[in-house]
């Protein structure tokens, strides 16, 4: 639509994400003839997925405090093992992860898109209903770069994004749950849903 | 509007003869967090004072404006809803989303009166002096038990300042504040306790309770089962028990009850250790 307006000229087009691949390198889909062809025909079209392109993923340990007397829960420490290939602006990458992680704990325990149930009016639509950490809400993080295994993709590495919130707020819940025995299925993780947890975790 | 230009008589803490503090209305909240000799006198209003918004708001705000301030109820700020505050007939947090609401349901409106320090001046029995009235915290602020406003002071009255009776011999206060980070929330519930002990025993108890009600409370029934009785932790546990003797719950805040109970039993745990 935009190459369509008087005003736009195209330069040149993007192909998908990720299909480039190193030289040398074949796609092991394509190698495995047909069946290999449509299932790759079929992640790309369905998933938006290039296989072989390598996709980045995370591991995270987290450390929790958690009051019971107050149901409020304090992140200490996240561990982060990031593997996105080779770490081409360190600085950039490691800070790109910090405040993922940050993201994760406010995803984790204090994010809540809080709504008016007859209205779907949204209540909480601003920074002092919508919380998100603080500086003292904020873990020490701890990051580790796996940068082996890329090789193969053009480059040796692909985007870092906020691949580090993916895995925050499921190991502050495991921690949770290894600190006080009751595991949240709820996030935020707010101080009514830990004494409510806990209450139950008692009963039971 | 009042434009409320800063003035020597309207800001800083001053003290009688007999040991009372006037405190200014227009003393920032962190003056009064880091006087030291307000939180030798008050330790409990100096320590509210530290637990309360953001570093950013305490250096800018003011006592007056702090007993002063409207209601955090998201209906209330929201610009599409009406409610008593709000040219409206019903509280549409009663019958919708009150997950911060009062726990002690005293009122029409169900959303808790936002001011910390007003919590902690109840415990201490202030007097709030204004340039028309002088008036109990209860005076200033019972007018929120009708919905309407979160106040009593008429269109155009000014908070000048604040007084306090001169503490008690012997007498030890503590602030806690229960929210889900660790600064810069409005208080799920917040108390102030003050109590004097003679031999082990609660010889006077005083307990105020924010974030729970339309106006801070004064918990008599918990103050009534400490006071004279031994500092074990029986009483306690009695006197955390009897500080909800007279909620009223909604739906949502019932968790507010459990928070208002442990805050009580930590505090009289500690003044009595």
């Amino acid at each position: 639509m935009i190459a369509q307006c008087s005003n736009f000229s195209v330069t040149g087009e993007r192909t998908e994400d990720g299909t480039k691949l190193a030289a040398g390198v074949r796609s092991p889909l394509r190698d495995a003839g047909v069946i290999g062809m449509v299932f790759g025909w079929m992640f790309r079209r369905f998933l938006h997925v290039a296989i072989g392109a390598g996709l980045p993923s995370c591991v995270q340990v987290a450390e929790v405090e958690v009051d019971t007397l107050l149901g409020r829960t304090r992140v200490l420490n996240v561990h982060s093992g990031i593997a996105v290939g080779k770490i081409v602006a360190p600085a950039l990458a490691r800070n790109q992860a910090c405040g993922a992680v940050i993201q994760g704990v406010g995803y984790a325990l204090y994010e809540g898109r809080e709504i008016d149930l007859g209205t779907g009016d949204v209540l909480s639509a601003g920074m002092e209903d919508y919380r998100i950490p603080g500086i003292a809400d904020t873990p020490l993080i701890d990051v580790h770069f796996d940068e082996e295994g890329f090789d193969h993709v053009l480059g040796g590495s692909v985007g870092i994004g906020e691949v580090a919130t993916v895995p925050t707020a499921a190991a502050i819940a495991n921690a949770i749950r290894n600190a006080v025995g009751v595991r949240p299925f709820e996030i935020p993780a707010r101080p009514d849903r830990m004494l409510r947890l806990l209450n139950e975790g008692q009963r039971a | 509007m009042n434009d409320l230009i800063r003035t020597p008589d309207l800001a800083g803490v001053s003290w009688d003869s007999g040991g009372a503090a006037l405190i200014g209305s227009l003393t920032t909240i962190e003056e009064i967090a880091t006087d030291i000799k307000l939180e030798a006198a008050y330790p409990g209003l100096a320590a509210a004072a530290s637990g309360l918004a953001t570093p950013q708001i305490r250096r800018m705000a003011t006592l007056g404006g702090n007993l002063a301030q409207r209601s955090r109820c998201w209906y209330y700020r929201d610009p599409y809803s009406h409610c008593f505050k709000n040219n409206g007939s019903t509280c549409p947090a009663r019958s919708g989303n009150h997950l911060y609401g009062v726990a002690f349901d005293l009122g029409p409106c169900v959303a808790p009166h936002p001011s910390t320090m007003a919590a902690a001046l109840l415990a201490y029995e202030a007097r709030v002096v204004t340039d028309r009235r002088d008036l109990s915290i209860d005076q200033l602020l019972s007018d929120a038990y009708g919905g309407a406003t979160d106040n009593g002071l008429e269109s155009g009255e000014m908070i000048t300042r604040v007084t306090l009776p001169p503490p008690m011999v012997g007498e030890r206060a503590l602030y806690r504040r229960a929210i889900s980070r660790a600064y810069a929330e409005w208080p799920l519930v917040e108390v102030v306790a003050r109590a004097v002990l003679v031999n082990g025993s609660f010889q006077f108890v005083r307990l105020s309770a924010g974030g729970v009600a339309p106006a801070p409370l004064r918990l008599t029934s918990a103050e009534a089962a400490a006071s004279g009785s031994a500092a074990t932790g029986a009483t306690i546990a009695l006197a955390a028990e009897r500080s909800i003797s007279n909620a009223k719950p909604l739906p949502m805040t019932v968790y507010k009850l459990e928070l208002l109970k442990a805050i009580v039993q930590d505090l009289l745990e500690r003044l009595s250790g």
